[in-house]
């Protein structure tokens, strides 16, 4: 399994195996629960979306703009 | 003196300025009132004795004129969410078996509050971290809803939300990461505002998402939030998130626009019926309409708005939390994962999959979803008009699930997190009862930094839905046709 799993791929073996690498005992619960599903899927789809060009500064950015609107 | 609770803190400071009473009669009669609440509905986590003899130098400043500035708040019980380090210990958190330590000795919330003379009484119950919006709490007990102890009071400012309700305080201070303040508000009757993003200071609160966490007001009234607001509101140099811009005088200007009728008009206020239909009950969308009836009087113009784009960015603050979450407990979670609820722990063992680049992402959205909203719906609208929550407060029992508690987290949260993750203000005003008086709420959101408007169009809505206590022995459960 690649270090590099991304939250796209979650499934109960993934979850185990980056726990099992940063220390953390996981429990019995399930990680791959259809609300956590869907909410990954929502943010894939919306995430795949993105242009290279939308940057982290530019939530700040337009709230401190929108001061002066 | 017996009472002085049931005023609204206007009238607390002008008894006081005027000599009608010490602001030790003030604090001994909420202190004697919490003190009564807590032992019916658990939402304390200290109470704090020292807070009398603090109101006791109050007087006796104000007898000698000796370092006396007047203040709106000087006198003014209240208390703060157990997130808030003190200058005495840590933040508690909601957890005796997990400690997080944070820097900061006394959050600047609270250093502003104190330093106009308002006077803390207690730490309030929370649910574990912040990080679940039931008010079930297995360490310290549950906080009870004091309309109806069988239910939940929502959260996680659970403990702020009951103290404020039933007048063991005129106002208190939580957190609002995805609801935290507004969804325990709309479930015990009262107000809570969450501002924008960067208007207050957040040093010294333990935090849940960085990029999403804000410090909010509950309060009884839309004027006693202006008082508050105007304390609070301010930028802070050592808070990376606080924003420098101009505060407003939020008292002015609501008293301002209650000058004469029409308070609200030139608001549009925008409703997506459809969104709201779909995600709540029929008791729910009845009392949004009642709600948009009082706007409508006050002179707002009610205009349909398609908010299903803003919504859907939820999927984003899920994750955007998730991942800054994990960032907070990651290291107490290795060393001691048995400390923490299954309910959380779960929710935290799903951000491990989250990697840097997801975290990225749902920043970059962020960007996003606030340019459109800014460039779509609040171009065209001065205000959005929602739900705070589905339905009214849930029964507790059954709610040992974690599945139904995962699942009634998500209904309660996907409503109100696309504000946190938009940084735009929000706030939570009741809108009357169910026909077994369970509170009922409506909740409005406006473009970044106009808390001012929520305000007004909360006065409007309180002028047709006045603020009722829940008194512990139930009288206060009354229907909405009674109101």
């Amino acid at each position: 399994m690649s270090e590099r799993v991304m939250i796209r791929e979650i499934d109960a073996d993934s979850v185990r195996a980056l726990a099992k690498a940063r220390g953390i005992g996981i429990s019995e619960a399930d990680h791959t629960a259809a609300e956590s599903r869907a909410v990954i899927s929502r943010f894939v789809e919306l995430a795949g979306s993105l242009r290279p060009d939308e940057d982290i500064y530019r939530f700040r950015r337009l709230l401190e703009e929108s001061a002066t609107v | 003196m017996t009472g002085l609770w049931r005023q609204p803190v206007s009238e607390m400071a002008a008894g006081i300025v005027s000599g009608r009473f010490s602001a030790a009669d003030l604090v001994g009669s909420h202190f004697e009132r919490a003190t009564e609440v807590e032992a019916a509905v658990n939402c304390f986590v200290e109470l704090l004795p020292g807070s009398l003899e603090q109101a006791a130098k109050i007087d006796r400043e104000r007898a000698t004129g000796e370092n006396y500035a007047r203040s709106p708040l000087r006198g003014i019980p209240f208390a703060f969410k157990d997130v808030f380090a003190n200058g005495r210990e840590a933040p508690g958190a909601g957890s005796r078996k997990v400690k997080i330590e944070i820097e900061a000795t006394e959050a600047a919330a609270l250093e502003r509050l104190t330093a106009v003379g308002a006077v803390p009484i207690g730490r309030l119950s929370l649910d574990p971290f912040a990080f679940a919006v039931t008010g079930i709490n297995d360490e310290y007990g549950d906080t009870r809803n004091p309309w109806s102890p069988e239910r939940i009071t929502g959260g996680s400012s659970s403990g702020a939300a009951v103290a404020v309700a039933t007048g063991a305080v005129p106002f208190a201070i939580g957190s609002d990461t995805g609801g935290s303040v507004r969804i325990p508000s709309a479930f015990c009757g009262v107000l809570g505002l969450k501002p924008t993003l960067g208007r207050i200071s957040k040093r010294g609160v333990l935090p849940l998402s960085y990029s999403q966490d804000t410090v909010g007001v509950i309060a009884r009234s839309a004027a006693d939030i202006a008082l508050v607001l105007a304390t609070l509101a301010g930028y802070d140099r050592a808070d990376p998130v606080s924003v420098d811009v101009p505060v407003p005088d939020f008292e002015a200007e609501l008293e301002a626009s209650r000058d004469g009728d029409g308070a609200l008009i030139g608001i549009r206020a925008g409703i997506d019926r459809k969104l709201i239909e779909a995600r709540c009950e029929p008791v729910v969308v009845e009392a949004i309409e009642a709600g948009l009836e009082a706007l409508t009087v006050a002179g707002a113009e009610i205009v349909p708005v398609d908010l299903s784009r803003l919504f859907a960015y939820d999927a984003a603050a899920s994750v955007l939390t998730w991942a800054e979450a994990l960032a907070v407990h990651g290291t107490s979670l290795a060393q001691n994962p048995e400390r923490y609820p299954a309910t959380i722990r779960a929710r935290l063992e799903i951000a491990i999959a989250a990697q840097g680049t997801d975290h990225v992402d749902a920043m970059r959205l962020q960007g996003r979803a606030l340019h459109e909203l800014l460039s779509g719906p609040l171009q065209e609208i001065s205000m959005i008009v929602a739900p705070t929550v589905p339905c009214v407060a849930p029964l507790r029992e059954g709610l040992d699930d974690e599945d139904q508690v995962l699942n009634l987290a998500g209904r309660l949260l996907s409503l109100n997190r696309p504000f946190n993750f938009t940084g735009v203000p929000a706030i939570s005003v009741p809108v009357g009862s169910d026909a077994e008086g369970l509170p009922l709420a409506i909740q409005l959101a406006a473009r970044p930094w106009n808390e001012s408007a929520l305000l007004r169009a909360a006065a409007a809505i309180q002028d047709r839905f006045p603020f009722r206590f829940a008194d512990l022995e139930g009288e206060g459960r009354k229907t909405r046709q009674e109101v």
